[in-house]
């Protein structure tokens, strides 16, 4: 569905990210994970289309994304960005139709089957009671789920979520992350940009770890978020316990005598 | 004030307000220095049978008012306002900011240089609203021009380009006010008040088959209007291409600017406060708030020509009003949204 092969980008000499691959398929729900500064969201502009990578190609569906129209883009592949403030107070409705622009043939007059959708996917999300709230006026939370709601409404087979949860308390952290599940579920593929280990452990079914602008892993996270990798990325600040069928990444307590929590 | 959410309901405060324009329209014919019956004013607009009429003196009198004096201004005042009004709506949508107005890439400043350079060399620039067009479009050229760098604009250096190239443009316009005489000088300074008592049909030939479809086209683009304002990479994830949509959408609003000030001179507030007012009514939207503002433009402009017109036993430079008009209500704008 998505494919990156050999990407590079660089600010002027600055290198950003070098030499990335990978291939997500069909029902997948895959994790992008690394620390601030690795080239995550640089990544995720390149996969958009929003930039051009220095070197190497993005194919959607088997095409070059570089061959491909805005509007061609936009029926392939959704993007949800960091939640953030809007300057004008649109309707909660009214933000979710935009989700349907790819596929509106008059902008004059907007066919009744995208207001029904809109309703249908609102009334699904249970946020049907939030339709003609200001989408300035919501908490962190709901705006984050109304712009997933638009990117689903997008109806596109690849999903791109970056940082989705970041500014969300652990209730809508779940809330989220169930429903990425659902829609891996549906058949998207579904690319997420996150910091936190433990939401890759729990829910993702695949990992990309990038460390040093380049890809250090990439696989099942229980195959790939081991001791070595951790430290890689984070330093000898945390450490992986096993809990339930999942492993759960907690921070290595100093002791008072100086020695850490595992010595 | 709450605003309205059903589309039925917008469609109908449109209609409406359509309405309420053609009344203020018919009252604005009556009232002047000389007086007319809302009888007379239909008399002379319809041209009813001279049958129906009272064939005299003040009914060829009443149909030469309103056909040559008011019924132009009134169209003159539509025209402008909607151009001014659309305009603001696509700049404040373009720039996602609520505190742009159209003059914002110096469309004002170098339309008042133009003009000025008319008034003081007429024998060189033989048509004032040419010259003020003239300069008004390459002031946005080199507007824009300043603004490209390594062949992509960004709306902070655009918004400061505008600003420099509006601040260069005022300072050449003091110059020329400097080395004039009384009589141009004043003439400069009605100029740059703006007013519509310059307007006859002439001027409604060359602007209404401009100003009518160029809006009506961005009006077309208002939902594409709303995707934009909520970011390009966004809008670029939807399907709509934030570059090209900006710069077709800002050259139409330059061009209904441009013209407006080339032909009435520099009329304050209406491309700031009337959309916004259209927001407070209808939300954002702007397949609505495009043609509520282009409305509220019009009722606004005809409302204050009229009080223009028959404030004083002369005339009051309309900019004045809107000014008047304009800065009270900013301001209580801005004190009920930090209320809220």
């Amino acid at each position: 569905m998505l494919k990156v092969e050999h990407l590079s980008f660089r600010y002027g000499n600055k290198v950003i990210f070098d030499h990335i691959n990978f291939a997500l398929q069909k029902s997948q729900l895959c994790a992008v994970l690394g620390i601030n500064g690795s080239g995550k969201s640089t990544l995720f502009k390149c996969c958009m289309g929003f930039i051009r990578p220095s070197h190497g190609a993005v194919s959607l569906q088997g095409k070059l994304i570089s061959t491909l129209k805005t509007s061609e883009i936009a029926k392939s592949v959704s993007y949800v960005p960091q939640e953030h403030p809007i300057t004008f107070p649109f309707t909660v409705k009214e933000m979710v139709l935009m989700g349907r622009t790819p596929h509106i043939s008059n902008f004059f007059r907007i066919a009744e089957q995208h207001y029904e959708r809109v309703d249908n996917l609102l009334d699904r999300l249970s946020l049907a009671h939030l339709a003609d709230a200001a989408f300035s006026q919501l908490s962190g939370g709901q705006r984050q789920m109304v712009l997933i709601a638009r990117a689903i409404v997008q109806e596109t087979p690849v999903m791109l979520l970056d940082e989705p949860t970041s500014s969300l308390d652990f209730k809508n952290q779940l809330l989220i992350w169930n429903m990425l599940v659902e829609l891996k579920e549906q058949g998207k593929t579904v690319l997420v940009c996150t910091h936190d280990p433990n939401h890759v452990l729990w829910f993702c079914d695949r990992v990309i770890v990038m460390d040093k602008q380049r890809l250090i892993a990439d696989g099942s996270p229980r195959d790939v978020l081991d001791e070595e990798i951790l430290k890689q990325i984070y330093g000898p600040v945390c450490e992986l316990v096993q809990l339930r069928d999942a492993g759960m990444v907690i921070p290595r307590l100093e002791q008072h005598d100086g020695t850490t929590s595992k010595e | 004030m709450d605003r309205i959410k059903s589309n039925r309901q917008k469609r109908f405060l449109l209609l409406a307000l359509s309405f309420t324009v053609f009344v203020t329209a018919l009252i604005s014919m009556r009232i002047g220095p000389y007086d007319l019956s809302l009888q007379e004013v239909f008399q002379a607009i319809f041209q009813l049978p001279k049958s129906q009429l009272v064939e005299n003196d003040r009914s060829r009198l009443a149909e030469l008012i309103i056909w040559d004096i008011r019924l132009p201004r009134i169209v003159l005042a539509g025209l402008v306002g909607t151009a001014l009004a659309v305009s603001g709506t696509v700049f404040q949508g373009c720039f996602r900011n609520p505190l742009v107005e159209p003059y914002i890439l110096g469309v004002s400043s170098g339309a008042a240089f133009g003009a000025s350079m008319a008034i003081v060399f007429p024998s060189v620039f033989f048509s004032l609203p040419v010259s003020a067009f003239i300069f008004s479009a390459c002031t946005v050229l080199i507007t824009v021009s300043l603004a490209q760098v390594k062949g992509q604009i960004q709306t902070v250096s655009l918004i400061l380009a505008g600003v420099v190239i509006g601040s260069f443009f005022s300072s050449l316009v003091s110059i020329l006010k400097y080395i004039s005489d009384d009589a141009a000088l004043r003439e400069i300074v009605f100029w740059l008040l703006g007013g519509f008592y310059q307007g006859g049909w002439k001027e409604i030939y060359l602007l209404a088959p401009i100003i009518l479809p160029v809006s009506g086209f961005v009006w077309f683009l208002g939902w594409k209007l709303n995707i934009i304002s909520i970011g390009d990479e966004e809008a670029k994830s939807m399907g709509v291409d934030p570059k090209k949509n900006k710069l077709f959408l800002i050259f139409c609003a330059t061009l209904l600017t441009s013209l407006s000030v080339a032909y009435v001179g520099i009329i304050a507030w209406v491309g700031l406060m009337v959309p916004h007012a259209a927001r407070m009514m209808m939300g954002p939207d702007n397949r609505y708030a495009i043609p509520l503002s282009a409305l509220l433009g019009t009722l606004f402009l005809l409302f204050c020509d009229t009080l223009a017109r028959n404030l004083i036993d002369g005339e009051i430079p309309i900019g004045i009003l809107t000014s008047i008009l304009g800065a009270p209500y900013l301001l209580y704008l801005l004190r009920t949204k930090t209320a809220s």
